[in-house]
């Protein structure tokens, strides 16, 4: 009998307060707040750079943050006793050696982490690479690796999880695992942040979301509460003032048509900035709720469309909803 | 601290497993080759243990900087540091660590090679030759012994400055082949300014010449320049170093 649940039946917070991390004139991450709470599945999601990897490492202190703090339960990542028996992480799968079993990587991680060997293949078998222990993990898949990897996140029986683009590599029958067990360990009172670039497996695994771009927060809440949410559709006798006037006002959108666009605003602060920008408007309505993906594109300003692609890349940083 | 973690990594790839072979082969090699074939080419047929000693030398100062950069960078190069770090996120403890297991390897292979010298030595002197010598053996402490000690001070700032295989290898080997070259070209230029800048860097001479009581503060600086003031950098990059 093996156990993916936490040990505690309420795991700790996980707290993103302020945060700043700058590379150079580069904001990686600006500003940055959000919370996850035990029980909830968090999803983690943003285009390529939009700093959830570094978030990431700051959150577990592989890098320290320029202004702001990041904490599990109301202490740094660095400051815990046993950051494994509280915190497992996953982060880069390629971060395991080559030259090491995959019975002997977590057998050693249970050594370092204070867990008896039997966790080991307790865990080995938990992962579904049971058949696989004796083999070095530099002969491994992609997708065994992230296997491993979350093995070796879960050695220490923790009540946090913190895994970057686990299903990364997963075939259909190991996405169906973690989510699977993403879900019975926040069922039993755990608290799991995930990032993810699958869009339809996050949106059938998390119950929370924080959406940023660019380092910035640009939308949290819960599934239903950004899938429900309409944006607004709207045309303007000017499509070219109403799309310099959002750009102006670092407005997410999305073309629709050749005339019309979806904005990431409500209807009556559609209205506002139109009036304010002395636009003349010819039609104006909130948009049914979507997907997680139209949910995605709008709050990140990034088009799925392939011919609109260079006016996304025109587009600035969207500005904050809250 | 965790030195025994820190063993068991390195121990327990097949990297080192291959490493270790090849070195215990070196090692063997080397000795019998000092211990036992020294009788039939010395003139009075005998095996001295300092000259089997001085044999052993050669593979340890390719085989300790080599273990001993891959046991102090080797995880930042395959990018394991990540899950070390994770798993045990006080960084400086966790070199100390790697310091001490680099240490306690280097003492078990140096006891080892030395008995395995002694061993040879007698089998050669007392059994095919002439006799054995060990009367010589302070010349091992005074002598050898430094050298291997620097070898291994050297090594290791190189592995905690540089934090790469690759360059900490290059680092760790290559340089005292040149300083020993640039000391040879120096006497051969007869300029006493180029002599001097090679005796500030050759921490092998001034380690033998510190162990056998005749130092004086300028042998020091070799240990400042090449041990010191790498490790201090080191250690502050280490501290600050971020991963992934």
């Amino acid at each position: 009998m093996t156990s993916t649940t936490p040990s505690a039946s309420a795991g700790p917070t996980l707290e993103v307060r302020g945060v700043t991390k700058r590379y150079g004139a580069r904001a990686a991450v600006d500003d940055l707040s959000f919370v996850c709470r035990p029980g909830t599945v968090t999803g983690f999601l943003g285009p390529n750079g939009a700093g959830k990897s570094t978030t990431l490492r700051i959150l577990t202190g592989l890098a320290r943050a320029d202004e702001g703090e990041a904490l599990v339960g109301g202490a740094p990542y660095r400051s815990l006793s046993h950051p494994a028996r509280t915190v497992g992480v996953m982060l880069d799968a390629r971060a395991l050696h080559g030259g090491r079993t995959g019975l002997e990587t977590l057998r050693l991680t249970a050594r370092t982490v204070g867990m008896p060997a039997s966790r080991a293949d307790e865990v080995l078998e938990m992962v579904g690479l049971q058949g696989a222990g004796g083999k070095r993990v530099g002969g491994y898949s992609y997708g065994m690796r992230q296997r491993l990897g979350i093995g070796v996140a879960l050695v220490g029986d923790p009540a946090v999880l913190i895994l970057d683009e686990p299903a990364n590599g997963l075939d259909p029958e190991g996405i169906r695992w973690m989510r699977r067990l993403l879900r019975s360990f926040a069922d039993a009172g755990g608290t799991v942040l995930l990032s993810s670039h699958q869009l339809r497996e996050v949106e059938a695994t998390v119950d929370r979301l924080v959406v940023i771009s660019q380092g910035r927060l640009v939308r949290e809440g819960t599934l239903e509460e950004l899938t429900s949410e309409s944006g607004t559709r709207v045309t303007a006798l000017d499509p070219t003032a109403l799309r310099t006037a959002l750009d102006k006002h670092g407005i997410a959108y999305e073309p629709r048509s050749e005339t019309e666009l979806e904005v990431s605003l409500v209807p009556e602060d559609m209205g506002r900035l139109a009036l304010r920008e002395q636009l003349v408007l010819t039609s104006l309505g909130a948009s049914k709720g979507n997907g997680l993906e139209e949910v995605f594109f709008a709050l990140t300003g990034q088009l799925e469309a392939p011919p609109a692609a260079a006016e996304a890349e025109n587009q600035p940083a969207p500005a904050p909803i809250r | 601290m965790r030195p025994d973690i820190d063993l068991r990594s390195f121990l327990d790839t097949r990297g080192a497993a291959i490493l270790l072979i090849l070195s215990l082969i070196a090692v063997v090699g080397f000795a019998a080759l000092g211990g036992l074939i020294q009788p039939a080419l010395m003139p009075e047929g005998t095996s001295d243990v300092s000259f089997t000693v001085f044999f052993l030398t050669l593979p340890l100062s390719l085989i300790i900087p080599v273990i001993t950069v891959l046991m102090t960078a080797g995880e930042w190069s395959d990018q394991s540091i990540q899950n070390t770090l994770l798993q045990r996120p006080g960084r400086l403890s966790v070199l100390t660590s790697k310091v001490l297991a680099t240490t306690v390897v280097f003492l078990v292979l140096v006891a080892f090679s030395f008995g395995l010298a002694a061993a040879t030595t007698w089998i050669g002197g007392e059994l095919m030759g002439e006799g054995a010598v060990f009367s010589t053996f302070d010349e091992v402490l005074t002598s050898h012994l430094p050298l291997l000690v620097a070898t291994l001070l050297f090594s290791l700032a190189m592995g905690i400055v540089l934090q790469s295989t690759v360059l900490g290898l290059v680092a760790a080997i290559g340089a005292p082949f040149v300083i020993t070259t640039a000391g040879v070209i120096a006497m051969a230029l007869g300029s006493d300014l180029v002599s001097d800048i090679v005796r500030a860097l050759d921490l092998q001479t001034a380690a033998m010449t510190l162990a056998a009581g005749d130092g004086t503060a300028f042998d020091l600086l070799p240990l400042l320049l090449l041990v010191i003031v790498p490790t201090v950098v080191g250690i502050r990059r280490w501290a600050v170093r971020e991963v992934g």
